[in-house]
């Protein structure tokens, strides 16, 4: 084997190896929205700018990350999602909100902290499992049919290899980097797997197309 | 000369054909009927990523009835609410009862205070519990992406569905009844069958015995072994008297059981024989007229959800909606942003590859290209009518656009121009696509709206990149046959 090419193995299984590690000592870093978090609903009976409410939040929640979304769509309600509000912060946002909006009556009392519990990453995942799963086993086959002069074990367990290497490091690569766990992580990891599988398909194909060639050549 | 306008007219064709189809994918196909303007194509769905979603709020339902007076065994455990002592031409009192029928009630009777929810019930497992049947009735009974939160420290449960108001209320009944069947005696209130005498329930139509114009519903009930002896003793005890002329017998009272779901009373009866079997059929309501649809069909919705909750499980926690908020997406995520992004940059990347590499007609194949994603939206939006856009499908109309770029780079690459090595290029090209294929095979036939929703976006786009391909792309540019 190539020392560019051990190299290159060598830090692979490093990488995944180290998000194993963040994984099973840290879990993965979750998306605001996806953790258990807490969120108020405010209503200021008057049309709400979404620049101006990001701007107050900023104020008052400061370095926290935080979430705003709009309540129905008469633009007069807005939800704002923090990991957790202090009764100093929400004393502070209801004086930001009388000061901008002009509401008088308004008093944290009428402020109710809402505490909302985590969506399960595995409850995320399940869904895909047993169709992939499927999808998997039916172009394994495929492949199996199709290479079946031209090594066909060593194409399909290579494709298998590869596809779990790329899955390994895109979930280390998250886990190591802190990206947040989003609805959209899983989604893209599965497009990221059909594109490697496409690429590995043509590149066979090629490779297969000039082992045929060269056949008919020598005949 | 002629080739050059001919080349001229196909370029304007293939420019009128993008135009037109690239408006109708997004302002719609109208026709006029019956006075009024409809668009034949079916709305586009967003899903909860992209368009919001409603937020529903469950908490513990927390109502006390004081002083009922129950029956209760020897361990103390309940074996049925005692019938009022308020008497109605139907009912009979506790007291007014003979003393040969209080001897038939092997229970005694105590005023209990009757919680909603039992504190001991109040666990995290049951919790986690009411999640999962929760879960098994909405994914047996309809399709549709929803996310379920359960936070047992402030005991709410909330769950984000689709902006739909029928959803809504559907999963209002799912959440909120518990699914408990009970047989009790009529006269008594004793519980005689209840869920654990019950192996499966099964939503079934007949013909009405009573008039044959008209259908039954009926709720059927498989057994277990206890509940098969518990229903035979039944039959033997309610069996619906026949006329006699012994007048002793005559004095005596019919007596009946009756059925309640959750509390409803759903069908009181009696039995016609000794019942050896284990299928119980329980009758739902009175018989319905066929032609009466909207009847028809809430019997149909009622009676299936009413199996579906027994099938499920009975919840060990009792829920009442605290709040329905319908909130808006934050399209504004990082995830959805690069997305946007890099199909905007796949567009100008291709445009300015092809107008550099292949001047004129890189640019006819950019403009095919165009045309063929807007005739994918109209055809899809035609044909199918369940489709949910949400990340995903962005995702697979990103793959399609990315097939339609391959095909079309490999076919510029082959300076035949001839139809055979059309033909080839295009097997070429759809031999390396066939994970995609499978994929959108098995998406479209499974029983989740997400994947289904993507299975079908890549089904049609594949299928229609091959009919487009054959007849507009090929005839877009060869030149040689």
């Amino acid at each position: 084997m190539k020392l560019d090419k051990k190299i290159i193995y060598f830090a692979l299984v490093c990488l995944i190896l180290a998000g194993i590690i963040r994984v099973i000592f840290g879990g993965f870093t979750v998306d605001l929205m996806l953790k258990k978090h807490e969120s108020i609903n405010i209503n200021v009976g008057q049309t709400i700018d979404m620049n101006d409410m990001k701007q107050i939040c900023k104020n008052v929640f400061k370095d926290k990350k935080f979430v705003l979304r709009r309540i129905e769509v008469f633009n007069e309600s807005v939800n704002i999602n923090v990991e957790s509000i202090t009764n100093d912060e929400k004393v502070q946002l209801v004086n930001e909100l009388k000061g901008k909006y002009d509401l008088k009556d308004l008093s944290p009392d009428d402020i109710v902290i809402t505490s909302n519990s985590n969506v399960r990453i595995r409850d995320m995942i399940t869904p895909y499992i047993a169709p992939l799963a499927i999808c998997e086993v039916i172009i394994l086959v495929y492949m199996y049919i199709r290479f079946i002069h031209y090594k066909p074990l060593k194409v399909i367990g290579k494709m298998l290899l590869i596809n779990v290497v790329t899955i390994a490091v895109y979930y280390s690569l998250i886990a190591i980097l802190t990206i947040p766990f989003a609805t959209t992580t899983v989604s893209i990891s599965i497009a990221i797997i059909i594109l490697e599988m496409l690429i590995y398909i043509a590149k066979q194909e090629k490779i297969c197309h000039g082992l045929f060639a060269e056949k008919k050549v020598k005949e | 000369m002629e080739e050059r306008s001919t080349k001229i007219l196909k370029a304007i064709v293939a420019f009128l054909l993008a135009i037109a189809t690239t408006i109708i994918a997004f302002t719609g196909w109208y026709t006029y009927k019956n006075g009024i303007w409809e668009d034949k194509l079916s709305k586009v769905n967003l899903g909860m990523d992209l368009e919001g979603a409603r937020h529903l709020r469950f908490i513990l339902d927390e109502t006390v009835t004081n002083g009922v007076e129950v029956y209760v065994d020897e361990e103390g455990n309940y074996k049925g609410n005692v019938i009022s002592n308020t008497t109605t031409d139907n009912t009979v009192s506790i007291d007014a009862l003979t003393e040969e029928s209080k001897e038939e009630i092997p229970y005694k009777t105590e005023k209990r205070d009757i919680k909603a929810n039992d504190e001991s019930a109040i666990t995290r497992e049951n919790f986690e519990l009411t999640k999962k049947i929760i879960q098994k009735r909405i994914n047996k009974e309809n399709n549709f992406e929803y996310n379920i939160r359960v936070d047992d420290l402030n005991k709410t449960i909330e769950i984000e569905v689709p902006n739909d108001d029928d959803l809504v209320s559907e999963i209002q009944s799912d959440v909120v009844g518990k699914g408990e069947i009970v047989v009790t005696d009529t006269d008594t209130g004793v519980i005689l069958m209840d869920n654990s005498d019950i192996k499966s329930a099964k939503a079934t139509i007949g013909t009405s015995q009573s008039d044959t114009s008209k259908v039954q519903f009926y709720l059927s009930l498989t057994l277990n072994k206890e509940g098969k002896e518990k229903f035979h003793d039944m039959s033997i005890k309610y069996k619906t008297h026949e006329h006699s002329e012994d007048e002793e017998h005559e004095e005596e009272a019919q007596k009946s059981i009756s059925v309640a779901v959750d509390g409803q009373v759903v069908c009181q009866t009696t039995f016609a024989d000794e019942m050896n079997g284990d299928i119980f059929n329980v009758f739902f309501g009175s018989p319905v007229d066929q032609t009466d649809q909207e009847t028809y069909l809430a019997f149909v919705n009622y009676s299936a959800k009413v199996a579906n909750a027994i099938n499920s499980g009975v919840l060990p926690l009792q829920l009442v909606q605290e709040s329905d908020t319908f909130i808006v997406s934050n399209t504004k995520t990082p995830s959805i942003l690069a997305t946007v992004a890099i199909c905007a940059l796949m567009v100008v990347v291709s445009f300015v590859y092809f107008l550099i590499k292949y001047k004129s007609r890189g640019l006819v194949a950019f403009i095919v290209g165009v045309g063929y994603i807007s005739t994918t939206v109209v055809l899809i939006r035609l044909i199918e009518s369940d489709v949910v856009v949400t990340f995903n499908s962005l995702l697979a109309g990103l793959a399609l656009v990315a097939i339609n770029f391959m095909f079309i780079k490999k076919l510029y690459k082959n300076s035949e121009n001839s139809n055979s090595a059309f033909f080839n290029t295009l097997v070429n090209t759809y031999i390396i696509i066939i994970p995609l294929i499978v994929i959108a095979v098995v998406f479209t036939l499974y029983n989740n709206i997400l994947l289904s929703s993507v299975g079908k976006i890549l089904f049609w786009g594949i299928l229609i990149h091959a009919l487009y391909s054959i007849i507009i792309t090929r005839t877009m540019y060869i030149t040689k046959k």
